[in-house]
């Protein structure tokens, strides 16, 4: 079941991102084409200029678009009337909120791909390399110097890196559905308390991170003996993990807060 | 006879509002049910949780004798009073989703009925008028070979020979083994097509009979029997 909603959902919103991505390598396109060309006149010159920022827009616009996009479908689809269909599907509620939150990865990953692969069109013959073959050689070879010279394999840095800017992205997801369905909870301005459980949320969070990073500064004085090996045995086996262990956590709570007001608070006008 | 919904005790109330009250009746299998009362009488409320898009706030209503949930979801068909399809979609790509999602689901049967309508399963939602869209709605809905029927006002927005049209399809083609309920305002144009009534007003059971019961018994239409009950 939930294979197929994220198919149905991936349907549903393709249409909207596929042009833009298109239109993004269309746009690189055409600047690498006026890269080449001399500017004949200042009207040609101007039209280059217009073309460059265009396209710089559109990739920015690309980013706030797939949240967007994430945030209508999820309410639309969802607790619009689209929802009369949706919740009486033969599906538990937490296959709406997994199938859309994979949608939403999917596509910003997309969103990132496209962006790159426009950057390369645009790097076309002027001699900048975009795919490096040597690449993960070269990576490899980075990662066992970090590792002789901080005791620590730099493959353990980066995994948790990439695993904690995947994380981040999921509870940035989760929060905002949690937000939205907070707002149902309320009769009326479902929109504006859905912003403000979104705002107050924020902000708890924020102070959870001051918290943290201050009480991290009180204990500097018991560090500052140590050597740059034993810091880094400590970031990367005990502080990085308590980090991503806490991203977990509150992404759990984030999905239960929604899953549970949708099993049990679900009310579509 | 065997028993396919069961209300109990079936109370909702949104903060000081009560939309049902202590609601206790059970429906049969291979029956017409109408529920009839007038506007806001919770008719929507109590077809809502039979279809799982609310929870009672007390007692229990069982469909199959489950709780509402992805499991009843299965072969409760539920038509809802507003278009809740997604207007970009085609017709083809709807029937696929309902194909899809549900087992019971008879595509042919489908195309069949949207043919007979001369519906083009190429057109997209947001290009036909709110008839048609209501006519789609209703063909996917009958087009399951559900257990139980939950049409909320099929013929409130449609013109009289549209809504002979609609109470033929649901006839013609519902399961036999299968229970249909009917809500509506509209009695006179539904009485014909029912087999057992159900009363609601301001969220209590006023009456549970048969349309034979009625019409034989105390010598009325339902329509005339409604009038007196629903006196104002």
């Amino acid at each position: 079941m939930l294979g197929k909603l994220i198919k149905h959902e991936i349907r549903a919103t393709a249409r909207t991102f596929l042009p833009m991505y298109g239109a993004i390598l269309v746009l690189a396109g055409i600047n690498r084409l006026l890269m080449a060309i001399e500017a004949v006149n200042s009207l040609m010159n101007i039209f280059s200029v217009l073309m460059t920022v265009l396209y710089g827009l559109f990739i920015v616009i690309a980013f706030v678009l797939t949240v967007t996009v994430m945030i209508q479908r999820f309410y639309r689809n969802l607790l619009g009337d689209e929802g009369y269909l949706m919740f009486t599907l033969p599906v538990r509620p937490w296959a709406h909120i997994v199938a859309k939150g994979i949608t939403s990865i999917i596509w910003l990953f997309l969103t990132a791909v496209a962006t790159y692969l426009s950057a390369c069109i645009l790097s076309i013959g002027t001699g900048a390399q975009m795919i490096n073959t040597g690449f993960f050689s070269d990576l490899g070879r980075a990662l066992d110097r970090f590792g002789a010279e901080y005791g620590v394999h730099g493959g353990w840095l980066m995994a948790e890196g990439i695993l904690g800017v995947l994380l981040a992205l999921v509870l940035f997801i989760l929060l905002i559905y949690a937000s939205i369905a907070i707002g149902h909870l309320f009769r009326s301005h479902r929109v504006l308390a859905s912003v403000g459980a979104y705002l107050v949320i924020s902000f708890m969070l924020q102070m959870l991170l001051a918290v943290c990073m201050i009480s991290g500064v009180e204990y500097d004085s018991t560090f500052v003996d140590w050597t740059a090996q034993q810091s880094m045995q400590f970031v990367v086996f005990f502080a990085l993990p308590v980090v991503l262990c806490v991203e977990i956590a509150l992404s759990a709570i984030f999905f239960i807060i929604t899953n549970q007001i949708f099993k049990k608070r679900l009310n579509l006008e | 006879m065997e028993t396919l919904l069961q209300c109990t005790d079936l109370s909702k109330s949104y903060g000081s509002k009560t939309a049902l009250d202590g609601v206790s009746f059970s429906l049969e299998r291979g029956r017409i049910v109408g529920l009839l009362g007038p506007n806001g009488s919770g008719k929507s409320t109590l077809i809502k949780i039979a279809a799982g898009l609310l929870t009672p706030t007390a007692g229990s209503l069982l469909v199959e004798g489950k709780k509402p949930g992805p499991a009843t979801k299965a072969l409760v068909s539920y038509l809802p009073e507003r278009t809740y399809l997604s207007a970009w979609m085609r017709i083809f790509d709807i029937v696929d989703f309902f194909a899809d999602f549900y087992q019971d689901f008879d595509k042919a049967k489908a195309f069949e009925m949207l043919d007979r309508l001369g519906i083009n399963p190429r057109d997209r939602l947001k290009t036909m008028s709110k008839g048609t869209k209501e006519k789609v709605q209703l063909i996917l809905v009958m087009s399951r070979n559900a257990q139980l029927y939950l049409l909320d006002e099929p013929i409130g927005g449609v013109d009289p020979a549209a809504r002979d049209y609609i109470l033929n399809t649901i006839i013609r083609n519902y399961n036999e083994n299968a229970t249909v309920l009917i809500s509506t305002h509209l009695i006179a144009d539904v009485e014909n097509y029912l087999d057992d009534v159900v009363f609601i007003n301001t969220g209590h059971v006023a009456l549970v009979s048969s349309v034979d019961e009625i019409r034989e018994g105390q010598g009325k239409s339902v329509d005339a029997l409604f009038r007196e009950v629903f006196k104002c």
